[in-house]
């Protein structure tokens, strides 16, 4: 008996590691691509078609013109303020939110999920959008960027099934001693939510971290851009947009080449390397176990 | 109590650690802000200035004008121009501007790629600028007849006749150009790019050059000795793809092939003046038979469709699985040979006429644009509060030295007089760091409303200079349809209706016939479902438009 | 009155609640209820310089144009299949990827495999298609393989028939690691001791799995399910528009790809959002009806 569960369970786990190590290989390569073409040799890269393995040849000259682009500096602080004031704000208002939803005892739960839930699938489009947030004398600041994205409804859907999940016994004492919603919210509920925690740093670090089409509309004052909508400018170089048809773009064409993928490494490493640091937070049972030991 | 606060501390780290990342972003963010300010404020800079200066005496003829007015002008930004500067206002071309014209502007640029979203949020938002860049024969629904009712933007003939002396002498002098600029009611509405001679073909068929001398065979001008061409790149130079194009939406051919059977991919005029949609003429389907073959004997690129972008044509013409294509002058023939020649010093890439069925015709049509380059013009929006002082700073791109400047930049400095023809300076020419296109850009307006100079050329190759004349020898002028017809508000909506339908269903059997995929016995039924989809009723509003503005 | 009372009495309950709420509901009227009016302009031919209230009314016009348009059929089918067959294949495949992870013993291996198999959702859609259109290609590598086994080489993207499998697969391919993260966020909830309990009682493996692991994770599945099903006519047309090509245009058109098409051709704001309602409209449906399922079936819903 024990002998059999072990065989099949050591077959498993060959069979797990080589589809997990398969799996890592295939999804390894976009990022290998990018960074490759981004280190090649520019005339190289242009005439090269399908499966990149390696650099073709070596040059870093596509970093130096990513670099010397004044643009990319302020892109990152710009991005950097919207990221870390924008996820305080989504934090905080995202759990309020969740936690009044997960209560049972509040009678309009219900209602005012559906009322939120609603605005999932309605919406009034671009041009009323864009005049609520300039009425609101947001236009042309950063927290044009952050105001409106305050909250998301799929994250606070996501927060709220997490704190339901939570055994009401864990309160039940602090009720008892009398403490409020808020101290229940950021004494217990916080604390043992650490992943979830994680989850929306992530979604909304990232949603932050991507966005450029509000930036598009809201701002004119190029000092403020993100780094995606520099970023985005960068990628569009060299695409004949009709305005260019037939002027002199040559030489763009082959330094945007590489400069592209430059670009995006520049842009995409910093978000990649997030995720490592949120890991320690996804351990199976941490908290509860720490909890009772 | 203790376990509680082991994790409060674990929680709270996170939480301080956020916020002061945050104050710290937030402060070195705030300085900047503050350092970038004085660059950005049109509203309360021209708020100021008010309507206190007097009229010059003779308006439009004295520069720089005697004016404390400021203007504001909404246009896109040279992509080459934002790794420098953020706003025109703050390049040498921009303040050269404003120290010959004597007109301070305060711009707005949108952001790249963005210019539809956000002209279209300015439109409703109902603050326009004084003057705004963009296409205005496309890009205002309803076209520009629809944004001068609209009250959108303002006639200028007034303006053109009493202020603008300078472009209303290229008018009198060019009646063709007049007619482009004028709607059906013969009201002006941009003062327009102006593309010279040398600018109007930039695309056709080329081939590589050095792959025909080592063969020793000519430069084909006939559909049969292209065959011939194709077939020994095939077998000889081991092209797996030796005619390629690319693909964006439709077959991007210019209509060469397709034409050397009198028709065209697209609605044309043919010799009688009569407006015919090209993919239902009977002798399309010889076109499509052409093509087909080539395609089944691996002529044309098997995978023609998927060739989207750029990259993908670039691809296959630097590593020698095509050897000939259509494609632009400079980044075609220009960009590929100087790519080509780092990895192969004999690569050479030379036009090819656009071919014909017999020997010694004239190819039926062609690529071949405008002398007014729509994109890149301005027009003078309803709320402009002095539309005469803006018309007048407009018309100085057209004078004399105005066109140096927005064509060459500043004498001296990114150009000089060489035996008269204006040069650009070796600052421009041989930066080690940055390209020729990326330095003109700060001294000159790439794109806009301007007389382009014939003097101005970027080409940097011998063949590039030679496919503009080989390009040009084509009836294009002829069979192609104006691109400045203007069917009412009503026929542009239904025409948009329509063509939508029609050319989702003549692209996808386009495709199908080509790769044997459809059977070609099907062209009538083909035929007969675009006529039932209502293509005569576009043809008859574009042949009505047609007369319209031959009558201008 | 009786609503009144019944509120009053709820609010003076749960006062603490309801001011955690205040800003949140603010939230969504400002950003959300307010710009709602704006969808009205399904119903008008709209006017930029008009603006939104007072362009002229064009009734039903622009639902009627959609759906007698040439192709709503054909593009209706090929929206609802690419997403059902996404929603069968991509919705499981991070649970399982989670699962698999799950099992794995050594630390350093199982956050090194989560860690690479994010990192495609990061890369830009146009880069991606780039790469996918080089693996598909006559040239590229999957030929390669089919050659290797006596296969003619064709264009993947070019054969109508492998169109869905393509998108779907490549879709799973860049999200399947994302995808897994709030699952195993989910999965740090289960109590330790219920494993141990489990194994007192004789499990295996694969019975834990069954009866703790996935238990554990099921709130969540739930509710991401009853969500993605009423994304099911969202499906947007970026990526559609970077790999698809007329000769496969009977299986690739979506709706979205569709209204792109004709957005081309005329800036139509009443149209795309005449289309956009048609969609918002089932969608909801769709969410609604899930969510009555999912109530009826199992404790967890939305509302």
């Amino acid at each position: 008996m024990l002998n059999r569960e072990s065989l099949s369970g050591r077959v498993f786990d060959v069979g797990n590691l080589i589809l997990l190590i398969g799996l890592s290989i295939l999804t390894l390569y976009p990022v290998l691509y990018v960074a490759f073409a981004s280190v090649s040799d520019a005339a190289s890269l242009m005439a090269h078609s399908g499966f990149l393995w390696k650099p073709l040849g070596f040059s870093l000259d596509a970093y130096k013109s990513v670099f010397k682009n004044p643009m990319i500096t302020s892109g990152y602080l710009n991005t950097m303020f919207i990221v870390v004031v924008g996820l305080f704000i989504n934090i905080l208002l995202t759990s309020f939110g969740a936690y009044a939803l997960s209560r049972k005892s509040l009678f309009y739960r219900k209602k005012i999920m559906l009322f939120i839930v609603f605005t999932m699938f309605f919406s009034g489009g671009l041009i009323p959008f864009y005049f609520v947030v300039m009425n609101l004398g947001l236009g042309n600041t950063l927290w044009a960027l952050i105001v409106p994205q305050a909250m998301s409804t799929f994250n606070l859907i996501i927060m709220r099934t997490s704190f339901e999940a939570i055994p009401e016994s864990l309160e039940e004492s602090a009720k008892i001693d009398g403490a409020n919603d808020f101290v229940i919210l950021f004494k217990i509920i916080l604390p043992l939510s650490l992943p979830v925690i994680a989850v929306m740093l992530l979604y909304y670090g990232v949603s932050h971290w991507n966005a450029w089409f509000n930036a598009s509309i809201f701002l004119q004052d190029r000092a403020l851009y993100p780094l995606q909508l520099v970023l985005r400018e960068i990628l569009l170089l060299g695409e004949a947009s009709g305005m260019a048809e037939g002027a002199g773009d040559s030489d763009m064409a082959m330094l945007s080449a590489t400069i592209k993928y430059a670009t995006i490494m520049v842009a995409t490493v910093p978000i990649l390397c997030v995720y490592p640091f949120m890991q320690k937070y996804f351990v199976k049972g941490a908290l509860l176990g720490s909890i009772k030991g | 109590m203790k376990r509680h606060l082991r994790f409060n501390g674990r929680f709270f780290t996170l939480i301080v650690t956020v916020i002061m990342f945050g104050l710290l972003v937030a402060c070195s963010n705030g300085q900047k802000e503050n350092t970038d300010k004085p660059s950005n404020t049109p509203a309360a800079s021209s708020n100021t200035q008010g309507n206190a200066e007097k009229e010059p005496s003779e308006p439009g003829s004295v520069y720089p004008i005697d004016t404390k007015e400021t203007i504001t002008s909404w246009e896109e930004v040279n992509d080459n121009l934002i790794t420098f500067y953020a706003n025109i206002a703050d390049t040498p071309f921009g303040k050269q501007l404003e120290k010959e014209t004597g007109v301070k502007v305060a711009y707005t640029h949108p952001a790249s790629g963005q210019r539809k979203d956000q002209f279209n949020l300015m439109i409703v938002s109902n603050n326009l600028p004084d003057t705004i860049e963009i296409d205005w024969t496309t890009e205002y629904p309803g076209g520009p007849e629809k944004a001068l009712n609209d009250k959108v933007i303002i006639p200028l003939n007034d303006l053109i006749e009493n202020h603008a002396p300078n472009l209303k002498k290229i008018l009198q002098e060019n009646p063709e150009l007049d007619k482009m600029l004028k709607t059906d009611n013969g009201e002006y509405y941009v003062f327009p790019m102006i593309r010279p001679d040398n600018g109007l073909v930039f695309r056709g068929p080329m081939i590589r050059k050095d792959w025909l001398d080592e063969l020793k065979l000519e430069i084909p001008t006939t559909i049969d000795e292209w065959y011939v061409v194709l077939k020994a790149f095939k077998e000889q130079k081991g092209a797996t793809a030796p005619l390629t194009a690319m693909y964006t939406n439709e077959l991007n051919l210019q209509d060469a092939f397709i034409g050397a059977y009198n028709t065209a991919n697209k609605h044309y005029v043919d010799d009688s003046g009569q407006v015919k949609y090209g993919p239902i003429d009977p002798q399309f389907k010889d076109a499509l038979t052409l093509l087909n073959k080539w395609y089944e004997e691996g002529l044309f690129d098997k995978d023609f469709a998927l060739n989207t972008e750029t990259k993908n044509l670039t691809a296959k013409m630097l590593d020698n699985s095509s050897g000939a294509t259509v494609h632009l002058n400079s980044g075609g023939i220009g960009g590929w040979t100087e790519a080509g020649r780092k990895l192969d010093p004999n690569f050479t890439l030379a036009a090819a006429p656009y071919p014909t069925l017999n020997k010694g015709e004239v190819a039926f049509i062609g690529q071949r644009s405008f002398e007014y380059n729509s994109p890149a013009s301005k027009a003078i929006s309803a709320d402009a509060k002095n539309p005469e002082l803006v018309a007048q700073w407009l018309d100085y791109a057209f004078s004399e030295a105005g066109s140096a400047l927005f064509n060459f930049g500043i004498e001296g400095e990114s150009y000089t007089m060489e035996n008269g023809v204006p040069t650009f300076t070796d600052k421009i020419t041989n930066d080690p760091t940055y390209s020729m296109n990326q330095l003109v850009s700060q001294y000159t307006k790439p794109n806009g409303p301007f007389l382009g100079d014939a003097r101005k050329n970027f080409n940097i190759f011998p063949e590039q200079d030679d496919a503009i004349i080989t390009w040009a020898k084509t009836d294009a002028l002829k069979h192609t349809l104006p691109g400045f017809i203007t069917p009412t508000v009503e026929e542009s909506a239904e025409v948009a209706k329509i063509l939508t339908a029609v050319k989702s269903y003549k692209e996808e059997m386009f495709v199908k016939f080509v790769m044997g995929r459809e059977s070609l016995d099907k062209f009538d039924e083909y035929v007969s479902k675009i006529e039932d989809m209502g293509i005569d009723q576009v043809t008859t509003i574009y042949q009505n438009a047609l007369e319209r503005y031959n009558n201008r | 009155m009786m609503v009144f009372t019944r509120v009053l009495k709820d609010v003076t309950k749960n006062k603490m609640l309801y001011i955690m709420l205040l800003p949140v509901v603010l939230y969504y009227i400002l950003f959300h209820y307010w710009p709602m009016y704006g969808a009205i302009i399904a119903f008008k031919e709209f006017n930029p310089r008009l603006g939104i209230l007072g362009s002229p009314w064009a009734g039903f016009g622009q639902f009627i144009d959609f759906f007698q348009g040439a192709y709503f059929w054909r593009t209706l089918r090929n929206t609802f299949l690419i997403s059902v067959y996404g929603l069968l294949w991509g919705f499981p495949a991070p649970i399982i990827l989670a699962l698999l992870l799950n099992e794995v013993k050594s630390k350093y291996f199982k956050s090194t495999v989560q860690t690479i198999t994010y990192l495609p959702h990061f890369i830009s859609l146009v880069v991606i298609a780039g790469i996918i259109k080089d693996f598909t290609s006559s040239k590229g590598i999957i030929n390669d393989i089919l050659a290797f086994f006596g296969w003619e080489r064709i264009s993947l993207l070019l054969e109508p028939g492998l169109f869905r499998t393509i998108y779907i697969s490549t879709d799973i391919w860049q999200h399947i690691g994302w995808g897994t993260i709030i699952y195993l966020a989910a999965l740090t909830g289960v109590d330790p001791e219920r494993y141990e309990a489990a194994k007192m009682d004789g499990a295996g493996r694969w019975k834990q799995m069954v009866h703790v692991t996935i238990p554990g994770m099921m709130p969540t599945i739930v509710i991401l399910l009853i969500l993605d099903v009423g994304r099911l006519m969202n499906l947007g047309f970026e990526k559609i528009i970077l790999l698809y090509n007329p000769g496969v245009y009977e299986t690739a058109d979506v709706i979205s790809s569709y209204v792109y098409r004709v957005g081309l051709q005329e800036f139509n704001f009443s149209y795309s959002s005449a289309v956009g309602l048609f969609n918002s409209v089932i969608g909801f449906t769709l969410v609604m009806f899930s969510n009555w399922l999912s109530r009826k079936l199992n404790d967890t819903s939305l509302w």
